[in-house]
């Protein structure tokens, strides 16, 4: 769904709306002037080669990094003023791993759970749901430094749903997964915009993960190069997405 | 859900976390004890004969060596605590478990706070181990004494710590962090009242004894000894509060203030 989309039509909420963001490291911008706004429920695709500025972008909105320029919003809090209430609507999956690996995967998840405030009575049935979704249930009672790469990323997944978060932002989230898992996980993430009305903001730089139907916004040297949909902008350019990147990295 | 009930719930999330983890690390445990006793056992034995202790309040008689150092060990045992929890907030930097932490939607000065206190909690926890270890070894002390510095041990614990965590804002790696802690902890150890009276110091250097009788470290030991035997060291628990609250909006301060993503 584009912008106009939306401005036609006011009622649709707004899950995510970024106004005029800057950020700079000394003098060395990384983003210039981005604006973005996406919807609730919208699946959309950050594509950008590495250093494009995807992290510093998913930093800034999960307030790890301090705000020089311009306003964030999720779900109407701006993560300036509103801090608290904004976080509250975010589920993160970081591109490192931040397990903690001298706990259980079930600790993991309860220490979590606490850290959003969920009272105990919910915790266990929301860690059933969340452990069902990515097929770890096994997996409860492992310590996390026992687990693979691609188990490690699966929890990592199932703890940013345990908030039921309007908006889940994943930062690489699919690297370390094997391909079958990949696509499993995916299907399971997009459906969920469907059906729990999750907006997904996941940033990837490998176009295999991407879908013709998708919202693809592809970040270049900090700023937004183009938004449309995969297929849309293969027609734009008259050639496929990886294309489009490697051209841009040249 | 009201915020009341919500905080309690993060400060219990927290609280366990540190707990568990604590529970596996049986060789803090066991250095924790094991630093103070050698210092009690042996560095107290040798010195007992050498380093005499005339009446000093609080206590009202003359009393050996071994006495003396037992409040000064317990504020060591909470040092060494809180300079290894700047130590686990440089690890959990390093293996992002903070930015989980720092992303939370809660106050962030909340989540420090309520943070130090966890791990204050299970410094506390590690005095009375160091105690019930002296008690066996023939130190005498009350066992009302022993509920009533509770508080005041958490306090200390939590100035410990957050002077640790801003120390920590300064250690970029974990690596470097040893070095670090050897000239801040022996110095703060030496230049205080936890092995001998400042009286003591006052007859070989004024100025050392003055710079002592500043530091944080004199007065967790004062006023923890005399708790211990029944009394309040009102000037020492003053300086303690007004030191460790500067440190605590120090530290919120700054975290409020620096980028996560930074710090790394």
């Amino acid at each position: 769904m584009s912008i106009n989309r939306i401005m036609e039509n006011p009622s649709v909420k707004t899950a995510l709306s970024i106004e005029n963001l800057n950020y700079s490291y000394g003098s060395k911008s990384i983003l210039k002037d981005i604006d973005l706004e996406i919807p609730s429920g919208e699946f959309v695709i950050v594509l950008g080669v590495n250093g494009a500025g995807k992290t510093t972008l998913f930093s800034l909105i999960s307030t790890l990094l301090l705000m020089q320029k311009g306003e964030v919003r999720i779900c109407g809090h701006s993560i300036l003023s509103e801090r608290t209430a904004a976080l509250k609507n975010i589920g993160l999956v970081f591109q490192h791993t931040t397990l903690d690996m001298d706990l259980t995967v079930g600790q993991n998840l309860t220490y979590f759970a606490g850290l959003q405030g969920l009272a105990a009575q919910d915790v266990i049935a929301r860690i059933n749901d969340v452990v069902n979704l990515v097929d770890s249930r096994d997996m409860l009672r492992e310590k996390v430094r026992r687990l693979s790469g691609g188990q490690r990323r699966r929890i990592e997944i199932a703890r940013a749903l345990i908030s039921q978060p309007r908006l889940l932002i994943m930062d690489e989230a699919t690297s370390n997964l094997d391909v079958k898992t990949k696509k499993v996980l995916s299907d399971r993430i997009r459906k969920l915009s469907k059906t729990a009305n999750t907006t997904i903001l996941w940033s990837t730089h490998r176009v295999e993960e991407i879908n013709d139907k998708d919202r693809v916004v592809i970040l270049h040297q900090g700023e937004i190069y183009d938004d449309d949909t995969s297929e849309g902008l293969r027609n734009k350019y008259g050639k496929p997405l990886e294309t489009i990147l490697m051209d841009l990295s040249r | 859900m009201t915020a009341h009930k919500r905080a309690v719930i993060v400060f219990c999330a927290i609280c366990r976390r540190e707990f568990l983890k604590f529970s596996q690390q049986y060789a803090r445990l066991l250095s924790a004890l094991v630093r103070p006793l050698v210092w009690l056992v042996i560095f107290a034995a040798g010195f007992r004969s050498i380093l005499g202790v005339s009446i000093v309040p609080p206590y009202q008689t003359y009393i050996t060596y071994d006495v003396y150092v037992v409040p000064g060990l317990c504020t060591m045992v909470l040092m060494f605590f809180g300079m290894q929890t700047s130590l686990s907030m440089v690890y959990d930097r390093e293996m992002g478990t903070m930015r989980l932490l720092m992303t939370a939607p809660f106050p962030r000065a909340l989540l420090l706070l309520f943070r130090l206190i966890s791990t204050g909690l299970i410094g506390v926890l590690q005095v009375y181990a160091f105690l019930l270890v002296a008690m066996l070894l023939g130190i005498e002390l009350e066992i009302l004494n022993l509920l009533f510095v509770a508080p005041l041990l958490l306090l200390v614990a939590i100035l410990f710590g957050a002077l640790g965590f801003l120390l920590s804002l300064t250690i970029r790696q974990l690596e470097n962090f040893a070095g670090v802690m050897n000239f801040v902890i022996f110095p703060s150890f030496f230049l205080s009242s936890a092995l001998y009276p400042l009286w003591r110091i006052q007859e070989s250097s004024p100025l050392l004894a003055e710079i002592s009788y500043w530091n944080p470290f004199t007065h967790a030991v004062e006023a923890i000894r005399y708790q211990l035997y029944g009394d309040f060291k009102t000037l020492s628990v003053i300086y303690l509060v007004v030191v460790t609250v500067a440190s605590l909006l120090t530290v919120m301060f700054a975290y409020a203030k620096r980028d996560v993503m930074k710090i790394r």
